[in-house]
């Protein structure tokens, strides 16, 4: 009917020039260097920036570039950042004295009274749950602070005082959304732009209030003009945007991504070994816990699970396998343990535990978190139970999912999870193992053990925490075998040259003010 | 033609509160603790009791519905977010910048390239340009967008270094996820506006037309296309529902911060006033876009026009 | 006799109406290439347990994310699995998941427009109404929003991406009941008291079958495409179930250094949503003879 029709193609023809045009401009891609600004990945985004709200992943990378805490825990020990000294009344009382030249970036002077404001909003806010061990705070001087504690275990007071940021009454009051968006706290740097879900920018202005650089502890140091914290969840992305230097540091490099960056012109790779540990747990509740008062089925399990093979499929062999219920990345770990026996891969024991439980065969749910690791980790042990005879039904959840499961008995036989604290392997203990934690009255597997928590709680004393008692309590677990430690991964830091040196807090975060810069 | 309007107007009230419910009862049943989100990982069993009691997710489900449609249709506020501290609607309006920026772009070329794309297959009917482009929308409706997307960023991102992986900026941020999301909405719109003019073509009075002698071109923007119009006006109104859903997986593969991501990161950490607040905002925008549609179907075609007007009459005539 | 004579009639050209579409759409390559690849999916659905060159569980650490080769034509993913076996594997999980949740919907349509359309007067404006209320939240939205609900999982995600193809159904076939009602037949058939629900089953739906099989087909594709969506963005089937999404998904976060975890996967939801398409579209070209030729 019609054979051609000229102006209709042209239209065409222009509207696809037009888009050929648009990727065209692509190519004034954005590469400037400037050496007094450095981006820094993040995983996800830090939401409310506000200071007293709870931990989570996005705000663990800017936790430090924001805000300042009493004290900081550099490499095991407290050091004072705003603390100027402390001391201690009795068992449960202690004094805190603060500089008294403390202002925050509008001005304002940092008082004993602000401490003890900040600290009762955090409590009532209820976001930091740790802070319910203080049972009051009270006012002694301009620059003094009592604090009293309910109780108080190894560790306790350094992570109680490095939980709270400091800001000032008068500059938390002045904000219209409570700081969520714009902090106005006594860091060198400053929240200047704030992209919700995209970026935040950070700049020095130059008037930190601590001028002795001998009392400027690494969390507070400042090292670059500006900070920039690009919010990349993809790890594909985050590899994508470092060799396009995009970026200039990211944590969380994917091992399998390390090869792109090892050795390679213009890169550095840094592994921190990670204070987090990956555990296995044996649900031992008296009504739906399978491996309840079996102690021989739950050790056929903890033999028949290949550690080697879980670290090498999911962190592609980077990290190490784990000889108690945590890591070495802590001072309170036993050395003695690396020379012990603990649970290594031997399929002809493990079957024979098996025969000896009385168990022929199993129906299980193995639950975890659907990361990419914990997936790999999980479809592998899936694989190696499956000769035992023990059917594995994978239950990946996200974490808010998870974190409800965990809680039923009746959701899981296996559960695969994590755990790390930035003081004691004690503490890790703690979380993992400590009945009063628990509404349900048992450890986080449901077991109801008396010997388990009194060890515990002696290992967890202040005058108790000991070789002997960390040992008591590391024997007894092994030996019952409520759960097993499986691996430890790496932190994985790339970065450019930009930066000759990366520097790390005790979650293993990347602290950018006090990495240090090529000129 | 007003009281039309404010009728069709007046109906999205209705909607938005059937919206509200529905959402509303889908995230009450929706597993997983907001509390947990808020404490973070070292919180115990104990302590996060505390929190829901506090946040009153302990209430029962007709006692918070009641609580959250009061609060949406008499305070008009769609509440804080558990996770930001601040007002969704803020939020919202933040971010709806970069998906509309997106759905729009993305509307624009649909209806810019996938018209054309139609009218030339449809006036080429078998021949090479037809089977070419026909081939073309074929697979535009059958990849999917998201993997498009994937290899895009591994062709001209990573591979080229054309392009921007990720985030927002300038332009060059807008062309793959706008390529991405787009090509099955092209490929819709032309295949959707080939059958149409083909059904117009072959009646009688464009064959009439170019008895008469009118040239080619004059038959078809003259008498087919106004014809074909109101069918590819349906694609359209339904494109933007498709747009505005597609943006939410676009958004995750190039980490754009619209409103998509806000809501996907809000699901994850069960932050329920910005699912409910989100999921209100775009149905409202997608009710008024599918109102803008009807209006236009009205005075394109007299038909409806007249159907309208004479019910009017006759209810005139009976009352 | 004259309403026996109707009725032959009324046979005679409804069979003459189908074979002639049969005859139309065998004429259709494109759609008969579509209906082969469709039957050669799911012949290799039904026997991948036996056809898979490696069982599609079988790890191996030592050939993690091989490239491809003549061991492994696809390459391995991220536990050194047999990609083509998984592919191979996976088309039962996407296919069914397609076909059930399409159907699904359409039959839970069915039902509802039926009703809607036997009752008519209020129950007709409250059931459209409330399908307004569904249509004004975009597809995708509302499938995230009940597989979050949901949870993740096979029949979960069924349920999910099924809801939202009911308002088409209940829409396609209100449409037909509308303008077959004012047919000759139908007053006819009303005249003589046959009743409704016969009237539906008998006449309306036979009648509308043609436009629903269409809609079905080219449903199955469109879902096939938000489920793998849906895994990719964590929600839906979830690894290490070798659904086609959630294999792109696993993919993903190695996809610059190893592309063949994404590419396999994602050419073979194309290939499947291809397919059925071209059926759907010789369909309907067939059910329609206006638009062909």
């Amino acid at each position: 009917m019609f054979k051609s029709n000229s102006r209709l193609l042209k239209v065409l023809s222009m509207v696809l020039c037009l888009s050929m045009l648009l990727s065209l401009t692509g190519l004034a891609a954005i590469a400037e260097e400037d050496s007094s600004k450095v981006v820094v990945a993040l995983a996800s985004d830090p939401q409310n920036i506000g200071p007293f709200q709870g931990m989570s992943q996005g705000r663990i990378g800017i936790l430090y570039t924001t805000y300042e805490f009493l004290v900081a825990n550099i490499g095991g020990d407290m050091k004072g950042v705003m603390m100027k000294d402390y001391t201690m009344i009795d068992d449960l009382t202690y004094q805190c004295e603060i500089y008294d030249y403390i202002y925050d970036q509008a001005g304002n002077q940092v008082t004993a009274s602000d401490v003890a404001f900040c600290y009762n909003t955090a409590i009532a806010s209820g976001n930091l749950p740790k802070l319910g061990s203080i049972e009051s705070i009270t006012v002694v001087s301009d620059y003094v602070v009592e604090f009293k504690f309910t109780n108080l275990a190894i560790g306790d007071l350094c992570a109680l005082w490095m939980e709270c940021p400091i800001v000032t009454q008068a500059s938390y009051e002045a904000s219209a959304d409570q700081m969520a968006t714009d902090p106005v706290t006594t860091s060198a740097y400053q929240c200047v732009e704030y992209v919700s879900g995209s970026k935040m920018v950070f700049e020095d202005l130059g008037k930190y209030w601590q001028t002795d650089d001998s009392l400027v502890q690494s969390t507070s140091k400042h090292n670059v003009g500006t900070i920039q914290f690009d919010i990349v969840s993809d790890s594909a992305q985050r590899t994508n945007a470092l060799k396009t230097k995009a970026i200039d540091v990211t944590n969380w490099l994917a091992d399998a991504d390390i090869v792109d960056f090892q050795g390679v012109e213009g890169y550095q790779v840094s592994q921190i070994p990670d204070n987090v540990t990956n555990f296995l747990l044996f649900n031992c509740d008296e009504e739906k816990g399978v491996f309840a008062n079996n102690v021989k089925l739950r050790e056929a399990v903890a033999y028949a699970i290949d550690k080697e093979m879980l670290l090498e499929g999911a962190y592609s062999g980077n990290g190490k396998v784990v000889k108690t219920w945590g890591n070495t990345k802590y001072a309170d770990y036993q050395a003695s343990w690396d020379e012990e026996e603990y649970f290594s891969y031997d399929l002809e024991k493990a079957m024979g535990l098996m025969a000896e439980s009385g168990v022929s065969s199993l129906d299980i749910k193995l639950m975890y978190i659907s990361t990419d690791e914990a997936t790999k980790m999980a479809t592998i042990i899936q694989a190696l139970l499956m000769p035992m005879n023990i059917n594995v039904t994978l239950c990946p959840y996200d974490q808010q999912l998870a974190n409800e499961y965990k809680y039923k008995p009746e959701e899981w036989d296996l559960l695969l999870d994590q755990g790390g604290s930035t003081s004691y392997l004690v503490n890790v203990w703690k979380l993992g193992w400590d009945a009063s934690g628990y509404v349900h009255g048992g450890a986080e597997n449901f077991v109801k053990d008396e010997t388990l928590q009194n060890l515990l709680n002696v290992a967890l004393g202040i005058e108790t925490h000991n070789d002997e008692s960390m040992d008591a309590f590391h024997q007894y677990l092994k030996e019952q075998c409520y759960g097993v430690g499986l691996v430890q991964n790496m932190g994985n830091i790339a970065h450019t040259t930009k930066i000759t040196n990366v520097v790390v807090d005790a979650r293993g975060q990347v602290t950018p003010g006090a990495c240090n810069y090529a000129n | 033609m007003s009281r039309f309007i404010i009728k069709r107007l007046l109906w999205t009230i209705p909607v938005m509160l059937g919206i509200a419910i529905l959402i509303f009862s889908i995230m009450y049943v929706c597993p997983g603790d907001p509390a947990a989100s808020l404490l973070g990982n070292g919180a115990t069993q104990v302590e996060l009791q505390a929190k829901r009691e506090e946040m009153g997710l302990n209430d029962p489900y007709l006692i918070r519905l009641g609580r959250y449609l009061k609060q949406v249709f008499i305070d008009f506020d769609l509440g804080d977010s558990y996770m930001y501290g601040t007002p969704v609607i803020d939020g919202l309006l933040a971010r709806m910048k970069y998906t509309l920026i997106i759905a729009f772009t993305c509307m624009g070329l649909q209806i810019l390239v996938g018209t054309p794309l139609g009218i030339i297959a449809a006036t080429h009917r078998n021949g090479l340009a037809d089977r070419f482009c026909m081939f073309i929308a074929l697979l535009g409706v059958s990849i999917p967008a998201f993997w498009l997307a994937l290899m895009m960023v591994v062709a001209f991102a990573v591979n080229l270094n054309w392009l921007p992986a990720y985030g927002v900026g300038g332009i060059e941020f807008y062309i793959m996820p706008c390529l991405a999301n787009c090509f099955a909405g092209i490929a819709t719109q032309a295949r959707q506006t080939r059958s149409s003019m083909l059904e117009v073509i072959r009646s009688d009075y464009v064959v009439t037309a170019q008895a008469k002698g009118l040239s080619k071109n004059e038959v078809l923007l003259k008498h087919a296309l106004p014809n074909a119009l109101i069918p590819i006006i349906t694609i359209v109104g339904n494109g933007m529902g498709m747009m505005l859903g597609g943006t939410v997986v676009i958004e995750n593969v190039f980490s754009i911060p619209g409103v998509g991501n806000y809501m996907m990161s809000a699901i994850g950490s069960r932050d329920y006033p910005i699912v409910m607040g989100g999921v209100l905002i775009l149905g409202l925008l997608f009710s008024l876009i599918m109102l803008l549609v009807d209006i236009v179907y009205a005075f394109i075609d007299p038909r409806i026009k007249a159907q309208y007007e004479g019910q009017q009459r006759r209810k005139k005539h009976a009352a | 006799m004259q309403r026996n004579g109707q009725a032959v009639n009324e046979r005679l050209r409804k069979e003459s109406q189908l074979s002639q579409i049969m005859a139309r759409l065998k004429k259709n390559k494109a759609a008969l290439f579509g209906l082969c690849l469709i039957v050669a999916l799911l012949l290799v659905a039904v026997l991948s347990p036996w056809i898979s060159p490696y069982d599609y569980t079988k790890m191996d650490i030592q050939n993690m994310y091989a490239k491809p080769s003549a061991e492994h034509i696809f390459g391995c993913d991220e536990l050194g699995r047999d990609i083509f076996s998984r592919i191979l594997y996976g088309s039962r999980a996407s296919l069914s998941l397609g076909m059930i949740a399409s159907v699904a919907g359409t039959l839970v349509g069915i039902v509802i427009g039926s009703i809607v359309g036997y009752y008519g007067g209020w129950v007709e404006t409250l059931v459209m109404r409330l399908l307004d209320i569904i249509q004004a939240i975009p597809g995708m939205l509302l499938a995230i929003a009940i597989s979050a609900a949901l949870g993740p999982g096979f029949t979960n995600t069924i349920l999910a991406l099924s809801i939202g193809g009911i308002p088409m159904t209940v829409r396609l076939l209100r449409g037909s009941i509308l303008s077959i009602r004012k047919q000759e037949y139908i007053e006819a058939a009303e005249k003589i008291n046959c009743s409704k629900f016969r009237i539906i089953t008998t006449h309306i739906l036979p009648n509308s079958i043609a436009p629903l099989i269409v809609s079905v087909t080219m449903g199955i594709g469109n879902t096939i495409l938000s489920a793998a969506a849906l895994s990719y963005i964590g929600l839906g089937v979830q690894p290490p179930t070798p659904e086609w999404g959630a294999m792109l998904s696993a993919g993903k976060s190695v996809i610059t250094k190893y592309p063949h975890l994404c590419i396999f996967p994602g050419l073979a939801i194309m290939v499947v949503v291809l397919s059925f398409n071209m059926l759907g579209d010789g369909l309907r070209d067939a059910m329609d003879p206006k638009l062909k030729n």
